[in-house]
């Protein structure tokens, strides 16, 4: 069983923080970028004739930037071309300002069964600093619509730790975003991307990035939600039962899944690929690198740790046919002592602590 | 042997950029020693890293031939560092030609190697140089080389090495008024060593200047300061490359091969005699050259000890005056204290070490030789801040203070002179050479000067000043040993010494500096300073309490790969001080505070 991601490169407007291969929309580019994709979907039509499709994941960019008909088009024509397993996980992007009930109705007619919305804050002040395309007004239309919509599933993407953010401002778009009980939630810390418009304002001293309020705003958030019957399922991830993401956790567990479209990276068959991020050499593969065992032990446990059910040893070992505490005696016990990790007979895994200091855990097992 | 009276030896004294190595090239060109179109630019200066500074430390020499003389031209290095070179390639001349920019007027390195040339009896012939500049003022010019260095400037020559003019004037003053060379050909043997390198094919290659007897292939000849004894393999001249000749005799320049193995043995300034008919007395003027500038040199990687002690006697080879005794610190694990002349030579060294050795090495703040008398009479030379005695056991300490020269335009006075007031520097003189140009004498610690009282003096004078300094020897000082202690464990690498009333001000500045530079760790580390067990300052790092890659790129494994590769390659180059992670730039951090 494999993910399935596809990549729509276009947003209103490129956020200043963004480094995501994204550009403005126009509309001749992407109504040929969507025949592009076309061609690649019967590409891969073959190739995973035998591979059951457990989640679907439409992201971008702002996939919701397409009218209605081309994204029901490119619906079917996923749907059409691979075999999905029954209920499969079905989600696409949206931002503000670029989705209407016709829309939304739409979607969930064709198949989408989970809606990932892009608020980020709910305040101007913020917004503004972020270069997000909409207004905190926009956003609180946008939330209100696609809880109206009743996907099965949905999830509101927030950012804190922006520069000038505070606490408070924090904790309000927070309890706004809690108040339409939206059923997944993902809380993403500013980072810092080199090339980015936000990076060089950061740079020039025009915006200061936030050091340790950061820390603060992931602990008051973490507390809220908790309270709210979130669970805390990854690093950045929050859900009610039943709503974790199917598809972010093939990812985080290190499973096969192949993307399509621009910029769009695989893990398939031992191989990691991505497309070039271009709209003339798409079809073509760039940093295609094949992944022997060591380097997918290694992969694995970065990105399983960031899950806080953690590896779970058993799992581990079929896979593998090592025991991760064997290979990583010095560094768990190392990790441990210093109270990143904790380990019981049945899996490994980050601590509360550990949890904000993941990079300091990961590096040890590279 | 050629004919005495037909031999000119000369050097040429010039402050840096004052254009001494295009005139050389002008005089290669016109004698036809070099076609000019084999002419590198500026062929005397040869090390990559001399050029790229625009510095010479080597003297190369070069005989020329013009109607019917040998004209032997000693290039003499740029530098104060090197002073002690520049004056026994001034007792290998008979003359020197002074030159002088007659767009920027006498410097103090030029005065100071005037001055060593008068010394040294030689004839100076001043030459006003880039005359072709429309800012060209040769008035003042001379009157400046009169008032500072009391020769007379009409007789200077007015010249454009860039431009080719009165070239063949100054070879016709070097031929008309330098003298020819003094020395009897059937003395015992007396050459002076003036400079020596070392060719991994023929060992130590000796530049020497003949003043008495004759030197040829065969003779067993004796180093008169250490009676070491050698059988010459050849004797040559420098056309420039190098030319065997049957012998050489009084007054000439030329080369030496004999076997030698060792830089050391055929040390500048030494004399060389006939092993079995030796001189009564060697050439006056030798004295081994002490280095006087110290730090520590580590390698980053602990494994590369043995490389980095490999380089460091590959340099020796070429360069004599390198010092240098395997030390180790608590901190930064085995490496060595190496002793340069100066602050250039060692800069120049370490630049060595890193590109051509292709080192990553970690070299410690530089310091002076402190003397420490201890309360129960005994004398200490100390060359590591580090190897301080307690406080308790401590009299006096003493340290080396120099006598500084600055030549100003009037206008920087009273930056050049609030900059030596910070030095510590001691009032001696001021004199006014035109009421546009300034003397000021300061008797300053060495200490002050070794890092960067070059940069601060340009710009304090908008580039305008320069200097020379002189040793004048030890005098007591209030001085301390401030110790850093990073989490609460003292870091031998990071200890100084300081005048007492700047310790404090002096700690703080560290201590912000290395907060800056190291980065959180899991814990909260405190930074102090102390001197003895008494703590005088103290910053705090606030421990790292989040440190996560946040999102996850659409499945790019490989780029979050990449950060976690990059973050744990970062680390490896720190040095782990107890549980302390610190990035080996910490080390540098003592040299960057003074540049500040």
């Amino acid at each position: 069983m494999i993910a399935l991601y596809v990549h729509i490169p276009f947003c209103p407007r490129k956020c200043k923080y963004c480094s995501f291969f994204s550009v403005p929309f126009e509309k001749r580019t992407a109504q040929e970028y969507l025949k592009k994709l076309f061609k690649e979907i019967d590409f891969w039509k073959e190739k995973l004739s035998n591979e059951m499709i457990k989640s679907i994941y439409i992201g971008g960019g702002t996939p919701s930037i397409y009218d209605s008909d081309a994204l029901v088009s490119l619906i079917e024509k996923i749907k059409k071309s691979f075999k999905l397993v029954k209920e499969a996980e079905f989600t696409i992007e949206a931002n503000p300002k670029t989705i209407d009930r016709e829309k939304l109705d739409a979607l969930k007619k064709a198949g989408v069964n989970r809606l990932s919305i892009g608020i980020q804050s709910l305040n101007d002040r913020l917004l503004e600093i972020l270069g997000r395309a909409h207004t905190a007004d926009d956003a609180r239309e946008a939330l209100n619509l696609v809880k109206e919509t009743n996907f099965k599933s949905w999830n509101v993407d927030l950012i804190y730790a922006i520069p000038n953010q505070t606490i408070k401002d924090w904790m309000e778009t927070l309890e706004e975003v809690l108040s339409c009980s939206p059923p997944h939630i993902s809380l993403y810390s500013l980072i810092l991307e080199e090339g980015t418009v936000l990076y060089n304002e950061v740079k020039e001293g025009i915006y200061e990035m936030p050091e340790d309020e950061g820390y603060e705003m992931f602990i008051e958030a973490k507390k809220l939600l908790r309270e709210r019957g979130y669970i805390h399922y990854e690093i950045s991830n929050f859900a009610r039962e039943g709503h974790f993401c199917v598809h972010n956790i093939t990812y985080w567990k290190n499973e096969p899944y192949v993307g399509i479209g621009a910029g769009a990276s695989s893990f398939y068959k031992g191989w990691r690929f991505k497309r070039e991020e271009s709209f003339e050499g798409f079809l073509r593969f760039s940093e295609v690198i094949k992944i022997n065992r060591e380097e997918e032990i290694k992969e694995t446990i970065f990105m399983n740790l960031r899950l806080l059910e953690g590896i779970d040893k058993k799992a581990f070992f079929k896979r593998f046919g090592v025991r991760m505490e064997e290979i990583y005696r010095e560094a768990i016990e190392e990790l441990k002592e210093e109270g990143l990790l904790e380990e019981d007979e049945k899996s490994i895994r980050l601590t509360e602590r550990g949890l904000l200091l993941g990079n300091q855990v990961f590096e040890k097992f590279i | 042997m050629t004919d005495r009276s037909k031999i000119r030896n000369f050097c040429i004294i010039a402050h840096i950029d004052h254009g001494k190595s295009t005139l050389a090239d002008r005089f290669l060109e016109i004698t036809g020693t070099i076609p000019e179109r084999k002419m590198v630019e500026q062929y005397l200066d040869m090390l990559e890293i001399e050029r790229e500074r625009g510095i010479t430390i080597k003297a190369q020499p070069v005989r020329m031939e013009y109607k019917g003389y040998v004209l032997n031209l000693i290039d003499t290095p740029g530098h104060v560092d090197f002073t002690y070179e520049v004056s026994r390639s001034l007792a290998a001349c008979e003359g020197a030609l002074l030159v002088v920019d007659a767009t920027q007027g006498v410097e103090a390195q030029t005065v100071a190697n005037a001055y060593l040339a008068v010394e040294n009896d030689l004839e100076v012939i001043p030459v006003i140089n880039k005359i072709d500049l429309p800012s060209a003022d040769p008035e003042r010019v001379k009157r400046e080389i009169e008032e500072a260095i009391g020769l007379k400037a009409s007789e200077a020559l007015l010249a454009s090495a860039k431009e080719g003019i009165g070239i063949e004037e100054i070879l016709n003053a070097v031929i008309e008024r330098i003298p020819p060379p003094k020395g009897d050909p059937n003395a015992p043997l007396r050459a002076l060593i003036f400079d020596s390198i070392y060719n991994s094919y023929r060992g130590v290659i000796t530049y020497i200047r003949v003043k008495d007897g004759t030197i040829k292939a065969g003779q067993k000849i004796m180093m008169m300061s250490t009676g070491q004894v050698f059988e010459v393999e050849e004797v040559g001249i420098f056309t420039p490359g190098m030319k065997p000749k049957d012998e050489l005799g009084p007054g000439e320049v030329g080369y030496v091969i004999a076997g030698i193995k060792d830089l050391r043995q055929a040390r500048v300034g030494d004399t060389i005699t006939d092993a079995i008919k030796p001189a009564k007395e060697p050439l006056p003027g030798y004295r081994s050259v002490k280095p006087v500038v110290f730090c520590g040199i580590y390698p980053v990687d602990r494994n590369n000890f043995e490389d980095l002690r490999e380089a460091l006697e590959k340099l020796k080879l070429n360069d004599a005056s390198i010092q240098f005794e395997p030390e180790s610190s608590v901190a930064l694990g085995a490496g060595f204290r190496c002793g340069f002349l100066g602050m250039l030579h060692m800069e120049v060294t370490l630049e060595r070490l890193r590109r051509e050795f292709e080192l990553d090495i970690i070299a410690t703040t530089p310091n002076v030789i402190y003397r420490v008398i201890k309360h129960n009479g005994e004398t200490l030379e100390i060359d590591n801040p580090a190897k301080f005695p307690p406080l308790g056991e401590i009299k006096e300490i003493q340290e080396p203070f120099v006598r500084v020269t600055i030549f100003t335009p009037s206008e920087f006075v009273g930056n050049v002179m609030s900059l030596l007031q910070d030095k510590r520097g001691v009032f001696k003189s001021m004199d006014y050479l035109s009421p546009e140009r300034v003397m000021l004498v300061y008797e300053v610690p060495l200490a002050e000067m070794i890092i960067d009282f070059h940069d601060k003096l340009k710009s304090a004078s908008r580039g305008y000043a320069s200097m020379d300094y002189e040793p004048i020897g030890y005098r007591p000082s209030d001085l301390v040993k401030v110790d850093i202690l990073i989490h609460y464990e003292p870091v031998d690498a990071f200890s100084f010494i300081v005048h007492r009333d700047k310790a404090y001000h002096k700690a703080v500045s560290l201590l912000q500096k290395l907060k800056e530079i190291i980065p959180r760790q899991l814990f909260e580390v405190a930074l102090q300073a102390a001197i003895g067990k008494k703590v005088i300052a103290r910053v705090n790092i606030k421990p790292l309490r989040k440190d996560v890659l946040a999102k996850c790129y659409g499945g790019d494994v490989t780029r979050k790969k990449k950060l976690l590769e990059k973050q744990k390659e970062g680390k490896k180059r720190m040095k782990t001080l107890g549980k302390v992670n610190v990035p080996t730039e910490a080390f540098l951090a003592l040299m960057q505070l003074e540049k500040e």
